[in-house]
């Protein structure tokens, strides 16, 4: 085929709706010819776009589109807890719950020993039975 | 990768990086499809916000019977058919588009001529008529044939026919511009 012929092909082409036979044709052309690959490339983007005038839409209607869909699809209150339960955590912050948990494992027995030690004491405090009723009554 | 369909109820259950990816994927392309039939970029826009908000809002949708880009598209599709409808300008834009005619054969420098071959490429699919026109646009915006037949609601054979007869017609539309 010639590059007139090839260039009425390449709308069939980019849509994928040639012959087998056609499109093979136009791709061992294209690898050969830069005039007819230059065309087709600016045919391909230009049918990307969505032709003459269209691009993307506008941020504007970007940011309205969201924000009605935000306002239709506002998760419930339980929705809420229930995704903030199962958000990822962080590995720090992981990691800093373990540290405390080890180390109030680890320091348990210490305080609890520490603090029986201190019952016993109190405990074994001897008691004035001698003094006057009025005083041992701040006793007990 | 999260498919379009999983996007889709994550977006129904208030989950906005799932609307933003949804949205991502498939703006650019609906836009371009949608600008191609409406007058008007602020018409495209409009459309397309209603049909993205009709595809979420739904209740009946099932993806058994098409994916969600399709229904995105059939949605759409409907939407514009309404809106040409009610504005009264769908036939309209097509005569209006056909009375410009064929511009006179393009000069030799290439860059021009493949300017005028890319505007001559838009008078010729603006000339399509309805039914070839919306298989354009739709495989322009990506769709393969299977989900043509579901948007359009026809079968896959006859997609396929008037998918030659469109390439077809263009070409032959085209011939002015591509025989120097």
């Amino acid at each position: 085929m010639d590059c007139p012929l090839i260039e009425g092909h390449l709308v069939g082409y980019h849509l994928a709706a040639l012959s087998e036979e056609d499109r093979t044709e136009v791709e061992a052309h294209l690898v050969g010819c830069g005039a007819c690959l230059r065309t087709y490339l600016a045919l391909k983007t230009h049918l990307d776009r969505g032709g003459r005038g269209a691009a993307a839409p506008s941020e504007e209607a970007r940011l309205r589109l969201r924000a009605a869909v935000k306002d239709r699809f506002r998760p419930t209150r339980s929705q809420r807890a229930l995704r903030w339960l199962r958000r990822p955590v962080p590995l720090y912050q992981g990691m800093a719950v373990l540290v405390v948990a080890v180390a109030a494992a680890a320091l348990a027995p210490t305080i609890t020993r520490a603090l029986g030690r201190e019952d016993v004491a109190r405990s074994s405090e001897r008691v004035d039975t001698a003094r006057p009723v009025a005083l041992s009554t701040n006793i007990y | 990768m999260d498919s379009d369909e999983a996007l889709y109820a994550r977006v129904k259950r208030g989950d906005m990086d799932a609307f933003d990816e949804l949205y991502t994927r498939h703006s650019t392309r609906l836009f371009g499809f949608l600008r191609g039939q409406l007058a008007t970029a602020a018409d495209a826009e409009d459309v397309m916000h209603e049909a993205i908000l009709a595809t979420l809002e739904s209740p009946e949708i099932s993806f058994s019977g098409g994916s969600f880009r399709t229904w995105l598209y059939r949605i759409a599709r409907n939407r514009v058919l309404n809106r040409l409808r009610s504005q009264g300008r769908g036939q309209g834009a097509l005569m209006k588009m056909k009375a410009e005619g064929h511009e006179p054969a393009p000069p030799a420098d290439d860059r021009i001529a493949r300017e005028q071959l890319l505007q001559a490429l838009d008078g010729a699919v603006a000339r399509l008529p309805p039914t070839l026109s919306d298989l354009y646009h739709l495989r322009s915006s990506g769709l393969s044939y299977d989900e043509m037949a579901h948007v359009l609601d026809i079968p896959l054979g006859t997609i396929k026919s008037r998918m030659n007869q469109m390439v077809d017609l263009l070409r032959k539309e085209l011939l002015p511009w591509t025989a120097r």
